[in-house]
């Protein structure tokens, strides 16, 4: 089997006037969380649409595990959770899974209970879909997206509705879908939980492909690394560093001072402090987050297309 | 692929049972038929010994010497000839000539007092009223409101992207819905026949009946004729829904919304059997068109051809079963193959909350 279980080669999709996905390449490997990235509109879900086959792309190709698209019979490896969860209303969620069971033939009717019990409505599960709250809806969505214990998992903005402790429960269980063989593409636009979910991520914007990437290389590459120091005296601190040839900069906050420096020579900062009996008293090294790169990626993009 | 459509169907199945539409529908076409079922029994103890013609008036000429009227009873009994007698050679061939034309339009709802006692005695009560029901046109109405609601439904709440996205075929499932609407038309059948033998049994047994045979072989029939004529209406009647099945699904389709499938359903129903022919009639060579139209073959295919009223309007402008089963065979073909067409090469978009 390919190493790679979904790769697009120039997937476009057009709208009549709109460009939804435009000359997307990618290619995500077996056995991770992967993140797609990108703001309102930028084509997440047509793109996770397409390798669905919900939608036909206007030009380019993709492949899954390593076959060609149009091979119906490899969406039943899949399990998928795309836009709102869409369910029967005048069934109950446990009907739900059932019917989804039994026309797809995959999972088994003994596995519904533990899975309604997985995603946290085993209470609720014989209640009729309609009355489910938005948090209960998207339960039963990755529910679904779970039957049958499918090798790749799609997830559009699978938090959404969730309360905070749902949504670190969600997280938690993300993670653990990763491990071993499975992949789980994972869409979303709170990027804080991508980046404490998904090992990768690929950003788009306006259907385009603008970084792809582990995440700490995206941040680390992102700029340069900064770190936080708190001495016995700041400004002799300030001082004796700002002579230091190697420091891309020195600022003096409130109560400490940031440094943008290479965090592995962190070391050589603190001994020349201690030479001149400046004692450091807190050193925390500031990585960039996710967001700031995103905002910084996007941005980018948007200036270069303007 | 068989048995994943068997699937599909038992799936479908699994979700129809717990709507409400379904029942509903069916109380309706259970009313209705038993409607005329106890109609005819209310109209046989009420106006015994005459006929049902509520409507309509007798066919009157006024000639050189004599002045006759007919009416759809005389007609029906084949009492013309002796009716027109008095009149000239040229008269009666102008006589012959205009009734060709009348009988037909007039006679047609015509109840002897014979078939309305037969409407609610077995085994003849088994498909009578059923029968009527179908000549309504009611059923197909229904079944077509189902088949647009089975696909349109999963338009409006979305579910269609699940479905697809899981790995099920596209034509596999607009087939499996398909075939559902068929056996739930099979099932009403069997429901409204069933009721029909409880009620003529009832019709038998409470006054003023009570004591009189509760089965009664019409004159001239025989148990294999009357099974035979059953079957073949519940076949007949059975295939005839198919291509409104194909409608509403094909609208429903075309529009992607279960409103908007059905109100084209409908209206194109009612264009087609009530608008378009009566345009038609303007010309003799427009009638002809007629001949091509669903309803009229429909009606053409389901006729119990044997019965009284049947045998004496022959000769009217209706086209011949064989004509009949091809052209409902051609509907149902075209509009299943655009609808699948259509079906498979669309985008599915999500939720439209219909």
């Amino acid at each position: 089997m390919d190493e790679f279980v979904i790769q697009t080669n120039r997937l476009t999709k057009h709208y009549k006037n709109v460009v939804a996905v435009d000359d997307l390449s990618i290619q995500i490997r077996q056995g991770r969380v992967y993140g797609l990235l990108g703001p309102n509109g930028s084509g997440k879900t047509t793109t996770m649409g397409m390798l669905l086959g919900l939608q036909a792309p206007t030009f380019g190709t993709f492949s899954l595990f390593g076959y060609n698209h149009g091979h119906r019979e490899l969406l039943r490896r899949v399990g998928g959770l795309v836009e709102n969860p869409s369910f029967y209303p005048y069934l109950s969620g446990y009907e739900n899974l059932r019917y989804f069971q039994m026309t797809s033939g995959r999972g088994s009717e003994e596995e519904l209970e533990s899975l309604l019990d997985r995603v946290g409505l085993s209470g609720r599960g014989h209640d009729l879909f309609r009355t489910y709250s938005y948090g209960m809806k998207q339960r039963l969505g990755i529910a679904l997206a779970l039957l049958g214990d499918p090798d790749l998992v799609f997830l559009d903005e699978p938090t959404n509705g969730l309360d905070p402790e749902g949504m670190i429960e969600m997280r938690e269980l993300i993670k653990s879908l990763g491990d071993g063989s499975r992949t789980v593409l994972l869409s979303s636009h709170l990027l804080h939980e991508v980046e404490q979910v998904c090992d990768s991520v690929t950003i788009i914007s306006k259907g385009r492909l603008i970084a792809q990437g582990e995440v700490s290389q995206l941040i680390a590459t992102a700029g340069s690394e900064q770190i936080r120091i708190k001495t016995t005296d700041d400004s002799k601190a300030l001082r004796l560093l700002s002579v230091l040839g190697w420091l891309e900069d020195i600022a003096m906050n409130e109560d400490s001072l940031l440094i943008t420096a290479p965090i592995e020579r962190s070391a050589e900062l603190t001994a020349a402090l201690a030479n001149a009996e400046v004692y450091v008293a807190e050193m925390v090294p500031v990585r960039k987050s996710l967001e700031e790169y995103f905002l910084e990626v996007t941005a980018r993009e948007n200036e270069g297309l303007q | 692929m068989i048995s994943n459509l068997l699937i599909l169907i038992k799936g479908e199945w699994f979700k129809l049972r717990r709507r409400w539409l379904l029942w509903i529908l069916l109380a309706v076409i259970i009313l209705v038929s038993q409607a005329f079922l106890w109609g005819f029994y209310t109209v046989h103890h009420v106006t015994e010994g005459e006929g049902t013609n509520t409507f309509l008036s007798d066919y009157q000429y006024t000639g050189d010497t004599a002045t006759v009227q007919v009416s759809c009873a005389e007609l029906l009994d084949g009492r013309l000839q002796e009716r027109i007698q008095p009149l000239s050679i040229e008269e009666r061939l102008i006589v012959e000539g205009e009734i060709a034309e009348w009988g037909p339009k007039e006679c047609s709802d015509y109840a002897y007092e014979p078939e309305k006692f037969f409407m609610f005695m077995l085994p003849t009560s088994i498909v009578g009223s059923i029968y009527l029901v179908f000549l309504t046109g009611l059923p197909f109405m229904l079944i077509m409101i189902l088949s647009a609601s089975l696909l349109g439904s999963e338009y409006g709440w979305g579910t269609l992207r699940v479905v697809v996205s899981r790995g099920l075929g596209r034509w596999q499932l607009i087939s499996a819905k398909l075939i559902l609407c068929v056996l739930v038309a099979f099932g009403w059948l069997a429901v409204m026949v069933l009721l029909n033998i409880v009620s003529s049994i009832l019709a038998g047994v409470i006054p003023p009946d009570e004591g009189v045979s509760l089965i009664m072989l019409p004159e001239g029939d025989t148990w294999p004729s009357v099974l035979s004529t059953f079957c073949k209406f519940i076949g007949k009647a059975l295939y005839a829904t198919v291509p409104y099945i194909c409608l509403g699904t094909f609208f429903v389709v075309l529009t992607q919304s279960t409103a908007q499938g059905i109100s084209l359903s409908v209206v194109t129903y009612v264009a087609e059997a009530m608008v378009v022919p009566a345009l038609l009639a303007i010309s003799e060579k427009l009638e002809r068109i007629n001949e091509g139209l669903l309803s009229s073959n429909v009606r053409e295919w389901i006729s119990l051809g044997d019965s009284k009223a049947a045998e004496a309007l022959k000769g009217a402008e209706t086209p011949d079963t064989l004509q009949a089963f091809l052209v409902i065979l051609a509907y149902s073909v075209v509009m299943l193959v655009i609808s699948i067409w259509l079906f498979q090469r669309r985008d599915l978009s999500g939720a439209k909350g219909e």
